[in-house]
């Protein structure tokens, strides 16, 4: 019941913020246009629903998109290897996204084509660790760990060549602030093609939490309960890197969410992941809306995603860890 | 008792890559039985009870469940006959008590399903059972180790399997920890269900055991009534120590060593000076 509650307010909280976030801009359309517009009296220059519809509103779906999958993903991996200390990038995804799109554009493709190298990256980065983890089937979680550790170094050492081989005055500096992650080039199609996808597997993770109370249980307890583990961890594997890496598509690469809120999460709402996981998508969603709105409108020039994001994050981290001692306890 | 065994393994062998743990295993339990698993440090036990309950696969031989055979039961289907109570116990995260407990249904549920009213109040039941209720909105990680370990008997037994696997219930638990467990033991088998327990405290196979299996170097060396199977002879095979039984008046009886050889070894004072 009290989560319920909770539930409710977050999501209050969510649907607010994404209210006042469209009103924030370089743009004059501000809270008062948009509280006419919403009543029904008040018209829109053809600029100002451009601005609304093709900037603001598809940058703020992907912000609420890319906080809540990348916090959904943390919270099942920190579930699933019974550590609090993970990231969605555990398996590798981030780092064989970062590749992927690193790749594309030293290969001069499309920013189309550079999306799907990330995406492909990702994909094939965690492939690769799984793959490694099969040599010892007997230690399945421990292996899936050292996999994701030689996939991460791997694609990280990739991604250091295609940086040195770079053209250094014109593709590098781009390569550099994409690696910092961003939401400037958020292209409504993309939101468009994307959102559904993630949406879904939100749900889905959400819907199959209670088993990852069960696996966090250790290997053979969670077989002694009845689960097929092997099946049901590949299953969590698979929808976690489905959604980080179509983050890194929207965002590029984006630090600090995916470690710090579901510890948040975990801390307003309980260790059950039942609550924890659905908790956690909410409040990524929450956090990194807000973080992009400081992004975009703290300077006068935006500042990289992903460096406000690991900032704020850890200033709210330590706050939080200051107040609740239960912590993950 | 013309009883079917619940559980029956034949002939099982199994190693870790050269060495060999278990060496042709043959041994069934059944309903209402306290079956102990006793032997030195490495003797297979713990290996033993992976085997019955399909963690590891045989290399030889064959586990029978209800007469199936373990291999071709699915999970869920061994989940309902067998619960495990492990010896070492992770915690990552401090779950509630009743969190953990209701775990245990998750065999009976469908996939995704939540847990029913039922699944509460059975949980609840188990609880009472081990008189642990009032722990029940408490952390699993705040609890003290005798508790975690009720904690553990209490998702097994709502499980509502037939069968109890123990290993080392009594491992690190006060006195009076230990003796209330054995006495939850001794009850869940009144109540019809078997357990095999594992326990390097010989005492307590003859409080509460019905049978007693002596395993060495991977093989069984004794198995029968705890008083038979446990004389002086097979414990110094054991654990390589002569040992006396002392009965009491009650006709309860406890074990000793026959001596405690310390004269041949030089003593702390003698050498530090």
């Amino acid at each position: 019941m009290k989560s319920l509650v909770s539930f409710f307010w977050l999501s209050v909280l969510l649907v607010t913020l994404v209210f006042i976030s469209l009103s924030l801009g370089r743009y004059p359309l501000g809270m008062s246009d948009l509280y006419r517009l919403l009543l029904g009296h008040g018209k829109l220059s053809e600029t100002s629903w451009a601005v609304l519809l093709y900037l603001r509103l598809p940058r703020i779906l992907a912000a609420v998109l890319v906080g809540a999958s990348l916090s959904a993903s943390g919270a099942v991996f920190q579930a699933m290897f019974v550590n609090p200390l993970v990231s969605p990038g555990i398996l590798g995804a981030l780092s064989g996204a970062s590749f992927g799109a690193l790749l594309g554009m030293l290969l001069g493709k499309s920013w189309h084509l550079i999306q799907c190298y990330a995406f492909l990256g990702g994909i094939m980065a965690v492939f690769l660790a799984l793959g490694i983890a099969l040599i010892l089937r007997e230690e399945a979680l421990l292996m899936l760990i050292l996999g994701g550790i030689i996939s991460s170094s791997l694609f990280a050492s990739l991604t250091s060549v295609i940086k040195m081989v770079a053209d250094p005055y014109d593709k590098l500096p781009a390569m550099v602030y994409w690696l910092m992650g961003g939401l400037s080039n958020v292209e409504p199609r993309t939101v468009a093609i994307t959102a559904p996808v993630m949406l879904v597997c939100i749900v889905m993770l959400s819907l199959l939490s209670p088993y990852l109370n069960l696996l966090s249980q250790g290997e053979e307890e969670a077989k002694s309960l009845g689960v097929n583990t092997a099946l049901v961890r590949l299953i969590f594997i698979v929808l976690s890197t489905l959604i980080s890496s179509l983050t890194v598509i929207l965002a590029g690469v984006i630090q600090g969410v995916g470690l710090v809120v579901p510890h948040i999460a975990r801390m307003l709402f309980g260790v059950n992941n039942r609550t924890l996981i659905p908790a956690a998508s909410l409040l990524g969603a929450v956090f990194l809306l807000i973080v992009d709105d400081i992004s975009r409108t703290l300077l006068w020039v935006e500042i990289p995603l992903g460096i406000t994001s690991s900032f704020i994050g850890i200033v709210f981290f330590v706050a939080i860890l200051r107040n609740a001692r239960r912590g993950w306890g | 008792m013309g009883l079917k065994p619940l559980i029956e393994a034949r002939g099982l062998s199994f190693s870790f890559g050269n060495r060999k743990v278990l060496d042709s295993i043959s041994f069934e339990a059944k309903k209402g039985e306290a079956v102990f698993l006793l032997g030195p440090n490495g003797s297979g036990k713990t290996t033993l009870l992976k085997l019955l309950l399909g963690f590891y696969r045989p290399l030889k031989g064959e586990v029978l469940l209800k007469g199936r055979l373990l291999q071709k039961t699915s999970r869920k289907d061994v989940a309902r006959t067998i619960s495990y109570v492990p010896q070492l116990h992770r915690i990552a995260f401090g779950y509630r008590v009743l969190d953990v407990v209701l775990m245990g249904r998750t065999p009976h549920k469908v996939f995704l399903a939540s847990y029913s009213k039922r699944d509460h109040d059975l949980a609840l039941e188990c609880l009472e059972r081990l008189s642990i209720l009032h722990l029940k909105d408490k952390p699993y990680s705040k609890i003290s180790g005798g508790e975690r370990k009720l904690t553990l008997i209490a998702r097994a037994l709502a499980q509502q399997a037939d069968m109890l696997v123990l290993d080392e219930p009594a491992d690190g638990l006060d006195f009076g920890n230990q003796v209330r467990l054995l006495e939850h033991i001794a009850r869940v088998c009144l109540d019809g269900i078997t357990c095999i327990i594992t326990t390097h405290l010989i005492d307590h196979v003859s409080w509460v055991g019905t049978r007693a299996v002596l395993l060495k170097d991977g093989r069984i060396i004794a198995d029968g009534s705890p008083i038979g199977a446990m004389n002086e002879k097979n414990l110094n095979s054991l654990y390589g120590v002569d040992v006396t039984r002392c009965t009491l008046m009650n006709g309860m009886s406890f074990y000793m060593p026959k001596k405690i050889s310390v004269a041949s070894r030089p003593s702390v004072s003698e050498r530090r000076g």
